[in-house]
């Protein structure tokens, strides 16, 4: 039923978006020429994105349970870790130790060298895994172990994601099952939400891509690999050289060797670990970072890898997203310069065919995330999204100059003042489009200016919300894994 | 321990609610002597003085009020903290010795600014150094429960003006009344202070004391300022008008002043029954004033201060009961000011008196103006001072009995009928019709039913019956549509309630209560109030029978469909909406088989009976439908649609921006064209409010309100595409409940405590506040007839002989309404009829269905009567024009 009104909802949008692009592409539509082309490259982009959630999602079906084979199999546990607190990575390596369904073989991977890890590890039965340098960062640090591991399964955890006893019971049958499957990918899962912190939205961002999105891209046969909460087949990651090194992204990277490989993958949408979300504004644009630089560097990669088509499409949706930080910066500077100059990318005789053509391709889209995502994509999602635009912008000109990005670990805990600085764009872009808003209605309160102070509004209520958490210490919204309640991935 | 600790100690826990009306009673018996004596001096002086000398005593007893203002707040102190005799006479004295210097100090200025003479003003500085003092004293005498001793001093300075101030006044004009003003508040002070000399005083409670100073020292700015600015602002003609209603309006705020000085004390020693007492008190004083200027207005102000005062008659009802209101307020601060929300109550004081000002200098064109600001200002104090308790709601505990929830419906349905009644607007067209066919025979106005209506007879019914009983007066015919607006907000916050939680139907109620559209058709003697009210009733009932299916649920469900069917054929939409619910509810109740019986029983038999009830409509509308279609361009089919908007597209193919002046109207009501196209720019908020709604989980429950909402509109948007004029809000009006309802919903679901629930439910009050008072107001507002402003004129000036040509035709009814001994013809008959007549008139309507043709007849007819005739006046009514030729 479910999976019906979804791809009803789908065909629904698609149907709009047909009928707004035949409208807005139509030469008599264009005003401004400059502004026109930069709009309708800001509404193609996201209505390739929409396109390709909506063809991603249309496939979302679950996957059946597929119990472990009989008999024991050895599965090493690698928990990298480097300089994190003691007692967040404690939990993980004591949950690690009691993994059933398979004999365990845990290591922690420290690229600290800390005698007091060593010591609680082996408290654990564990061994702590250390090498002279930290090349490769923890690709370097895995593909380090993985020459000093030899079970032909791999189980990855970040040190700060706590695995569920049933976790390896839960995949490691899908690996059993078929010999072409290189890895098991389990959800993300952000167990410090619930405080209405920032963690709550960047968990609401990765619920919808844990949701149906990575369930559609299992059931195309393109789930990527997320570096974490994954079991890996030895033998696969053997085949391609183990974690390239030379991404900030290497699981994304991996994948896509994987794949090139003919390697399959799986998802497994089950909560089988609790992790820690980012805490502070900061830790959440150093991961955001991280991930649109390796993503976006990677374009070139998926334009490149000897891929089927459709794989190679949900590669370039998938990274693509992290261009979407230029439409923003789009949207946001068209009520600006039309209030400022009198410029406007449409001619003004269409406004009320803009509102018809538009107003529905806009209320089916967010209808089909709203449904597609059971609800888990809320509004605090898409303005820390939309807040921290400039983290793709500065990502895509980074990559674009062939800048190489370092691999950043992500704060485990929140810093305990606010951090504006992180929000300054958005603060500024608040500013600008405030300023400008109220030097238009000072001007005028014509119909038209009107309508653009009504936009730069909008950006400013979208941009303000996604940078209050930058005026939020981490202490306020910090609970720790063992505090939240477990939770399902939108189904 | 004091004497008095010693006696409250002595006395029972919780005295009866009798006990604290006791007090209560004294004092305000009291006060209404001292009120009516003043009332006296003010009346004595009206005949005694001629008006402008008048007008000059007026202003001075407000600047002698002003003066008193940090008076009653020091009451307030003094009540509260009547221990600190010796440091509050002191501090009283030296303020008052300092504000007597300062206005001796500034006595031409002063004079010069409030057009007063000098002598006035150094009579005014020779009062303040006795005002501070006397408002402590009397305060001293409520906190140690001297009430005696109070009525002595309030009865003092009555007796001094009306004694000594009458003499004078014939004497030596006004001065002198002013002097004996001036001495009756140096009585009263002797009197205050002999008679609380040796009393035993009680706890001093410090902190209340402040807050209640500061909010009475306000609230006393908020009733006089009003005076003062008119007087400023406004020509003298008006200011006049004012200073006659605000007299009347002072005394009724007078007769209550005395009750939360009454309550002060008792209220800080959490005294039972005494909060319950003051505000009962305060209602029955305030509403027993009320009654009296909506009643014998004339009467009051022929009577009190004679015929040149005519003008004020109409601003009576209102000013009154912004008094009634103030006195509630007032009560409700003392309550405030003494519990948990002292600073809540001083800011929202000091706010609305900053905000009243402010609109009175910015709004305010004439007196009418500022008694209905003034009125807006105490509704929204009162509202603000409730707002804590009506957040915490449900109240269970017998000290806040008061504000159960009955209680505050009670207020929002006072409320509401005081802002569906308090601007009336005229007869339009429609309505002219309806009234015109519910005086025919009973038969008669069937059969014209039949052959040319295309509505249902339940409204058109029930308005032949009240036209029997209480006549055709602007009043009685558009009564059932005044009380189908007040019961609307009960029934919103039922339906809310069942739908939701009490907080959302509060909400819902408390928006039923100012939205303006449903103000607008609550004064508009149709069919569509009554369709809103039993719209929400369907809701409400069809909840109920699917949830709990109780056999008055049931029936509940299907006599409010029944009505809703019987008063607009249109309501077949919101009827298959409520069908479709019953299938989703059967459906999911697949898994409890007994349920679904029970659903699928209820349904089947409210279906049957539903077809019963509606079957005697099938011949009918079968009459109608025959009619409709032999008609052409008939007298109804050619009335303006009433859409009134360019920015609808009235007349001509739908826009999108038709679709969002539906959605304006349905929140915001009906406003000038610039103003509908101002808020349809702001089209993106919409999209905002869709991005906020990501994330948000939908009941069932809301489903059915969405359903109800786009179900009517999208099918009457599909029928506009082929008749233009079907596109219109009024049309699916029961869809208006159902948004306030979600509206309501969509306000307590992200307001997770209750200051944000109360900032967001205020933020959109006040939004729809504004909106109601441009609506009513503005006279831009392409909605607004004044036929009755026109033909009042015309018929003031006009003569035996005397013609009316009036276009379009279909505006007979209307002048037959207002005009009805008026020779009146409609243009198309052509100018023959004048040639013998006298003056002629000729009236026409700016908003006709064929416009051109229209204004090219006018101007035809106004061409040949030019040509025997001179045009010696021509005048403009919003939306109504009239030419004058003789």
């Amino acid at each position: 039923m479910t999976r019906w009104r979804i791809r009803l909802l789908g065909l629904g949008s698609l149907a709009f978006a047909v009928i707004y692009f035949v409208w807005l592409l139509t030469p008599a539509r264009a005003g401004h020429p400059v502004l026109y082309g930069m709009l309708v490259v800001a509404e193609v982009f996201n209505a390739v994105q929409a396109l390709g959630f909506w063809w991603t999602v249309a496939g979302d079906r679950p996957r059946p349970h597929v119990p472990p084979a009989d008999g024991v199999v050895d599965v090493d546990v690698f928990i990298p870790v480097y300089n994190e607190p003691l007692d967040v990575v404690e939990a993980t390596v004591a949950a690690a130790a009691r993994l059933q369904g398979a004999r365990v073989h845990v290591a922690v991977l420290d690229d600290g060298g800390s005698d007091e890890l060593a010591a609680m590890a082996s408290r654990y039965g564990a061994r702590s895994v250390r090498r002279r340098d930290r090349a490769g960062a923890k690709a370097g640090n895995i593909n380090h172990a993985l020459a000093r591991t030899t079970a032909p399964f791999v189980a990855v955890f970040d040190c700060d994601h706590v695995p569920d006893e049933q976790f390896l019971v839960r995949t490691l049958g899908h690996l059993q099952a078929d010999d072409r499957a290189a890895f098991a990918q389990t959800p993300q899962y952000y167990a410090n939400t619930g405080t209405g912190g920032i963690a709550d939205a960047a968990w609401s961002q990765q619920a919808l891509f844990f949701g149906t999105i990575a369930r559609g891209k299992d059931a195309r046969g393109s789930m990527i690999c997320c570096g974490t909460n994954v079991l890996f087949r030895r033998e696969a990651l053997a085949e391609v050289g183990g974690f390239p090194e030379g991404s900030v992204t290497e699981d994304f990277a991996l994948s896509i060797r994987l794949h090139e490989r003919g390697w399959r993958t799986v998802y497994v949408p089950e909560v089988l670990a609790r992790g820690l979300g980012p805490e502070d504004m900061a830790s959440y644009v150093s991961q955001q970072q991280r991930w649109a630089r390796g993503c976006v560097g990677s374009l070139r990669a998926v334009w490149r890898a000897k891929l089927p088509w459709r794989t190679r499409a949900q590669y370039a949706l998938s990274a693509g997203f992290f261009l979407s930080g230029w439409t923003a910066l789009v949207y946001m500077a068209l009520p600006v310069v039309r209030i400022v100059t009198g410029a406007q990318p449409l001619a003004s005789a269409s406004a009320d065919q803009f509102l018809l053509h538009f107003a529905p391709y806009y209320g089916a889209s967010l209808l089909a995330v709203a449904v597609a995502g059971a609800g888990s994509y809320t509004f605090s999602a898409f303005s820390l999204t939309f807040a921290t635009f400039w983290v793709h912008v500065y990502a895509s000109i980074a990559a674009l100059a062939g800048r190489r990005g370092r691999f950043v670990v992500t704060p485990k805990r929140g810093a305990d003042r606010v951090q504006p600085v992180p929000a300054l764009p958005a603060l500024m872009a608040i500013a600008v489009l405030g300023g400008v808003g109220g030097y238009g209605l000072v001007r005028d309160t014509e119909p038209a200016t009107l309508n653009n102070v009504a936009f730069a509004f909008m950006h400013v209520t979208v941009l303000a919300s996604g940078a209050r958490y930058a005026f939020r210490t981490g202490r306020a919204g910090r609970a720790t894994a063992e505090e939240s309640r477990p939770a399902e991935v939108a189904a | 321990m004091t004497a008095a600790s010693v006696d409250l100690a002595a006395r029972p826990a919780t005295p009866a609610a009798g006990r604290a009306l006791h007090p209560q009673l004294l004092v305000a018996a009291g006060q209404a002597l001292a009120g009516a004596g003043n009332l006296g001096f003010a009346l004595a002086m009206a005949r005694l003085l001629p008006p402008g000398a008048y007008a000059d005593l007026v202003v001075f007893l407000a600047m002698y009020l002003l003066l008193h203002l940090p008076a009653t707040s020091l009451s307030a102190a003094g009540a509260l903290a009547p221990r600190s005799a010796r440091a509050g006479r002191a501090l009283c004295v030296a303020g008052g010795l300092a504000v007597g210097l300062a206005l001796a100090g500034t006595t031409e200025p002063l004079a010069r600014l409030l057009d007063l003479d000098r002598s006035l003003v150094l009579l005014l500085a020779a009062a303040a150094p006795g005002a501070l003092l006397l408002g402590f004293e009397r305060g001293r005498l409520y906190g140690t429960h001297r009430h005696r001793a109070v009525v002595a001093t309030l009865l003092a300075e009555p007796a001094s003006r009306l004694g000594l101030g009458a003499v004078l006044a014939a004497m030596a004009g006004v001065d002198a009344a002013a002097a004996a003003v001036v001495a009756g508040g140096y009585l009263a002070l002797a009197v205050a202070l002999v008679g609380g000399r040796g009393a035993t005083a009680g706890e001093t409670v410090r902190q209340p004391a402040m807050a209640a100073a500061v909010a009475f020292l306000f609230v006393a700015v908020l009733q006089n300022q009003d005076l003062l600015l008119a007087k400023v602002l406004l020509g003298s003609g008006e200011a006049t008008t004012f200073a006659v209603v605000s007299a009347l309006g002072g005394a009724a705020a007078f007769a209550t002043a005395t009750i939360p000085l009454v309550l002060l004390p008792d209220a800080a020693r959490g005294r039972a029954g005494a909060r319950e007492a003051a505000i009962s008190v305060a209602a029955l004083t305030g509403g027993a004033v009320l009654s009296l200027g909506l009643l014998v207005p004339e009467r009051l102000v022929d009577g009190l201060f004679g015929p040149p005062y005519r003008e004020a008659v109409p601003l009576l009802a209102p000013y009154l009961a912004a008094m009634a209101w103030l006195g509630v307020a007032r009560v409700l601060i003392a309550i405030r000011c003494t519990g948990a929300h002292r600073r809540w109550a001083a800011g929202v004081v000091v706010m609305v008196t900053a905000a009243h000002a402010a609109a009175v200098i910015a709004l305010a064109d004439d007196a009418a103006g500022v008694a209905r600001l003034t009125f807006a200002a105490t509704v929204t104090l009162a509202g603000g001072l409730a707002a804590p308790s009506v957040l915490r709601l449900p109240v269970r505990s017998v000290a806040r009995r008061w504000a159960a929830p009955a209680t505050w419906l009670a207020a929002l349905m006072a409320a509401a009928l005081v802002l569906r009644i308090v601007v009336l607007r005229g007869i339009w067209i429609d309505e002219a019709i309806s009234i015109s066919q519910a005086q025919l025979p009973w038969s008669d106005m069937l059969d014209q039913l039949r052959s040319a209506d295309v509505h249902p007879p339940l409204y058109q019914a029930a308005l032949w019956v009240v036209v029997r009983i209480a006549g055709t007066g602007e009043l009685a015919v558009k009564l059932l549509s005044i009380l189908a607006g007040v019961a609307i907000v009960p029934a919103l916050y039922a339906a809310g309630a069942a739908l939701y939680d009490r907080r959302t139907g509060m909400v819902a109620a408390g928006l039923g209560t100012v939205a303006p559209f449903l103000v607008w058709y609550s004064q508009e003697a149709r069919m569509y109030s009554l369709f809103m009210l039993f719209a929400v009733l369907a809701v409400f009932g069809q909840v109920q029978a699917i949830r709990r299916g109780r056999v008055v649920d049931w029936t509940i469900y299907t006599m409010s469909t029944a009505a809703l069917i019987w008063t607009q054929y249109f309501a077949l939409l919101p009827v298959a909406v409520q069908q479709v619910a019953f299938v989703a509810a059967w459906w999911q109740r697949r898994r409890d088989p007994a349920e679904r019986r029970r659903v699928l029983a209820g349904w089947s038999l409210t279906s049957v009976a539903l077809a019963a009830l509606a079957a005697p409509l099938v011949p009918f509308l079968s009459d109608q439908l025959e009619a409709y279609g032999n008609r052409r361009s008939g007298r109804f089919g050619a009335l303006p649609s009433q859409a009134g908007g360019d920015v609808s597209g009235v007349g001509e193919e739908i826009s999108v921006y038709a679709a969002i002046a539906n959605g304006v109207w349905a929140m915001w009501g009906y406003h000038a064209d610039r103003a509908m196209a101002q808020i349809g720019a702001l089209w993106p908020v919409a999209m905002l409010a869709a991005l906020l709604a990501l994330g948000r989980r939908w009941c069932r429950a809301s489903a059915l309100l969405v359903g109800l909402v786009v179900v009517p509109g999208v099918a009457l948007l599909a029928l506009g595409l082929v008749k233009r004029d079907l596109f219109e809000l009024r049309y699916f009006s029961g869809a208006v409940p159902a948004l306030l309802l979600l509206t309501a919903r969509a306000i307590t679901v992200p307001a997770r405590s209750r200051v944000a629930l109360a900032g967001l439910a205020t933020a959109m009050v006040a939004t729809m506040g504004v909106a109601l008072v441009d609506q009513q107001l503005n006279g831009a507002n392409p909605r607004r007839y004044d036929f009755e402003g026109a033909l009042d004129r015309v018929t003031a000036s006009a003569e035996q002989g005397d013609v009316l040509l009036y276009e379009p035709a279909y505006l007979e009814a209307v002048v037959d309404y207002y005009a009805p001994r008026l020779d009146a013809r409609p243009l198309g008959a052509g100018t023959r009829a004048t040639r013998d007549a006298g003056t002629v008139f000729v009236l026409a309507t700016d908003r006709v269905t064929d416009s051109k043709a229209s204004a090219a007849k006018v101007g035809d007819v106004l061409a040949t009567l030019e040509q025997e005739r001179a045009m010696v006046n021509d005048f403009r009514r919003p939306n109504v024009r009239v030419w004058v030729l003789e």
